[in-house]
């Protein structure tokens, strides 16, 4: 670690106030450290009867690590910070230390860590044996530096390059022509013969290499890896210190004027207005927001999922929806929570309006993937599908508006949502509740999944009841809560100061 | 009459630490009352709860006749606070925040041109579509008194409201809290700036330690002499 880097995330250890939430960090920690360990012995115990299909669909899923890898950082506005822009304007901390903290943050990102998982357990497979497995993890462990600190660095380099006049327009073609490019090959039915020629074939013939005993072969193709990794570690580095010369380099929104709009009827509608507002203004909750909707739905109707495989992706693009803002709700209001408070609306309307347009940036994630995943479906759904994909989507949904309205109640963080790079709590805190949510979430789903083979309708929808009622009491239990004057002067004055 | 203001054995604790301890005040409707003292004397604290947005500990807390602890939105209705930190919600317009502010306070039409006026006054009208996401401190401070002020209220609550504010929106604010007052309204300023709190307010009250340590005319704390018995009731 830097001389930088090493205080800074003391000090962001140092903040965890509580050992519960020290120890609820660290089990998290050991829990994917389990997970990576559980992998290795899935990998070398699973029956060898699927050994040819995962060894010719490996380099497809290095591809995709590497598509999430890139996407992440990107998605995240040049990566995660240990603390926001504006706590640091006082230190002097250099763009290194900076790049250096979004690398270390990494594996706080929960669909990096499950690609990890994923990764070491074919990797297992694919030797298949104990001995030559250290080599294989070895040239595993360097494919996933690669993509990592090539995904930080492309992430920085696009948010330099979107605060020059030239950069967004620059940046659009360039997303349009990726999505071009995958569009032509799924339609013309080349994506298949693409994904043969995927370079990532090399990385899988190093792990091989390295199993196998071929120490040259794997010592080229992982020495070639860590090479690569280091010029992009380099070039990394550099564009992020470029990036944050540019003179709009925090995204805010800069003396930006915008249309009136007529007064909304109603208490609750007005400040429904305003906290709408509030998300579209906000460059991080946008960008989020067209990701989470059209990126899972392109990927599925990519992979051509079936309607019971889709099941799976309400659950997981709801929790995403749920992280942009919904787990700290009350941050939309910034600063101005406080004088919020002062005003004579009853309390419900405040808790109300943050429950209404978290479920509402839920629903249009999940409808927007939902639509884009079944266009390429080859049958219309049955009815247990059909229903179990709606009932998977609205239970869901709930379960994440319950979660976040708790947290957002009882843990309350203090976040502008300004900048690109700005999250509604500190990292730590995302990845718990990046993990919380997609745990139940997948579970749910899963569940949802096996009830649309089911023959009857009703199977799903009877399904759904009881976590409808669940979710709906937990919310109803937050919203007691949130009558308690004690209660939201502890969440407006920490959202407000800090 | 009732009183606009009144405490009685105000106390706010935060787990071992007491903020406020004990504070008494009575404040006639149209009287001005600045609350000075040092950092973490109890003075933002008492705002707070007056504003509504603090449960006090133990006390009485009641603002133009409402107990503002069993009739918290009878309370706020009859309030106008400017909050000593932020104040505003970074990606609404200071238009959006009056418009917000004249639904959930239930203002009748018409509520526009006052709104205009007082952004005119405040150097806001040619800003009042732009995010105050970027505003700086001053404007925001400025805009936080608009928003205090807007619905003419009777008890008017302001935290430091001339802190970073240039000379004109200085000016500005005394002339509202001079005018409200004129209307009924009482005024309880916090401020460190003791010559503006001498301008601004009739009487003052010093606070150390959650306690009332002197209370008297403003005016005992103008020019050397009041700065030097001030100073003398800080230590």
């Amino acid at each position: 670690m830097s001389g930088q880097l090493a205080p800074l995330v003391a000090l962001r250890w140092g903040m965890l106030r509580s050992s519960r939430t020290r120890w609820g960090f660290a089990a998290l920690a050991g829990v994917g450290l389990g997970l990576c360990i559980g992998a290795v012995i899935a990998g070398l115990l699973a029956p060898r009867q699927w050994a040819t299909d995962v060894l010719l669909l490996a380099p497809t899923l290095l591809l995709a690590v590497a598509a999430v890898a890139l996407a992440a950082p990107l998605v995240a506005g040049g990566g995660n910070e240990l603390f926001p822009e504006e706590q640091l304007v006082a230190f002097p901390v250099t763009s290194r230390t900076r790049f250096r903290a979004s690398l270390t943050l990494s594996p706080l990102n929960l669909a990096w860590t499950t690609q990890l998982v994923g990764l070491i357990a074919v990797t297992a497979y694919l030797v298949g044996q104990p001995g030559g497995l250290l080599p294989a993890l070895v040239t595993c462990a360097a494919y996933v530096a690669l993509v990592t600190v090539a995904g930080q660095a492309l992430g920085w380099l696009v948010v330099g390059a979107r605060q020059r006049p030239w950069g967004p327009a620059l940046t659009w073609a360039g997303a349009g022509l990726a999505a071009g490019a995958g569009t032509a090959l799924l339609l013309t039915g080349r994506l298949a013969e693409g994904l043969d020629r995927a370079p990532t074939t090399w990385v899988v013939i190093g792990v091989l290499d390295g199993a196998e005993g071929d120490y040259a072969g794997w010592a080229g193709v992982t020495a070639g890896l860590l090479g690569a990794t280091w010029l992009l570690f380099l070039a990394g580095q550099r564009a992020c210190a470029w990036s944050l010369r540019q003179p709009g380099h925090t995204g805010g929104t800069t003396a930006r004027t915008v249309r009136r709009r007529a007064p909304a009827r109603g208490v609750l509608r007005e400040q429904l207005a305003v906290d709408r507002a509030s998300i579209w203004r906000s460059t991080s909750l946008r960008r989020g927001l067209l990701v989470l909707g059209l990126l899972p739905g392109v990927s599925a109707a990519a992979a051509g999922l079936s309607w019971s495989t889709l099941v799976l992706v309400p659950g997981l693009v709801a929790a995403g929806a749920g992280l942009l803002f919904g787990v700290n709700a009350f941050c939309l209001a910034g600063p101005g929570a406080v004088w919020l408070e002062s005003l004579p609306a009853p309390p419900p309307v405040t808790f109300w309006a943050k429950t209404l347009v978290t479920a509402e940036v839920c629903v249009i994630a999940v409808v927007v993937a939902l639509l884009a995943g079944g266009a390429r479906a080859l049958r219309p759904p049955t009815a247990a599908e059909a229903v179990a994909l709606a009932a998977c989507a609205v239970v869901t949904v709930l379960r994440v508006v319950a979660t976040c309205m708790r947290s957002s109640v009882t843990r309350p963080h203090r976040a502008d949502l300004r900048g690109p790079r700005d999250t509604p709590a500190p990292p730590g805190a995302m990845a718990a509740y990046s993990a919380r949510l997609a745990c139940s979430t997948t579970l749910l789903a899963v569940l949802f999944s096996a009830a649309s083979t089911s023959a009857d309708w009703n199977v799903p929808a009877l399904l759904a009841v009881p976590f409808v009622l669940l979710s709906s009491r937990h919310l109803l239990a937050s919203a007691r809560l949130w009558r308690s004057l004690a209660v939201r002067s502890r969440v407006v004055h920490v959202i407000a100061t800090g | 009459m009732p009183a606009a203001v009144e405490l009685r054995d105000l106390t706010v604790r935060f787990g071992d630490v007491v903020a406020v301890a004990g504070f008494d005040l009575v404040l006639p409707a149209g009287s001005s009352v600045a609350l000075v003292g040092r950092n973490g004397a109890g003075k933002s604290t008492t705002l707070r709860v007056l504003a509504g947005v603090l449960p006090p500990t133990s006390g009485q807390v009641r603002v133009a006749g409402v107990d503002a602890v069993a009739d918290p939105a009878g309370a706020k209705a009859r309030t106008g606070y400017c909050p000593d930190v932020g104040g505003l919600i970074p990606r609404a317009t200071p238009w959006e925040h009056l418009q917000l502010a004249a639904t959930l306070r239930g203002l009748p039409g018409g509520w526009q041109d006052r709104a205009r006026e007082l952004l005119d006054r405040f150097d806001l009208g040619t800003v009042a579509d732009r995010v105050t996401a970027d505003f700086s401190h001053g404007m925001g401070r400025r805009m936080s008194v608009v928003l205090a002020a807007f619905h003419s209220p009777e008890v008017l609550l302001l935290d430091e409201p001339f802190d970073g504010v240039d000379p004109l929106g200085v000016e500005a604010t005394l002339a509202v809290v001079r005018e409200l007052r004129l209307q009924g309204c009482a005024v309880l300023l916090s401020t460190h700036l003791l010559a503006l709190a001498v301008q601004a307010c009739d009487e003052a009250v010093v606070l150390r330690h959650g306690s009332v340590v002197a209370a008297g005319p403003a005016a005992e704390l103008a020019g050397e002499s009041g700065a030097a018995r001030y100073r003398s009731l800080l230590s």
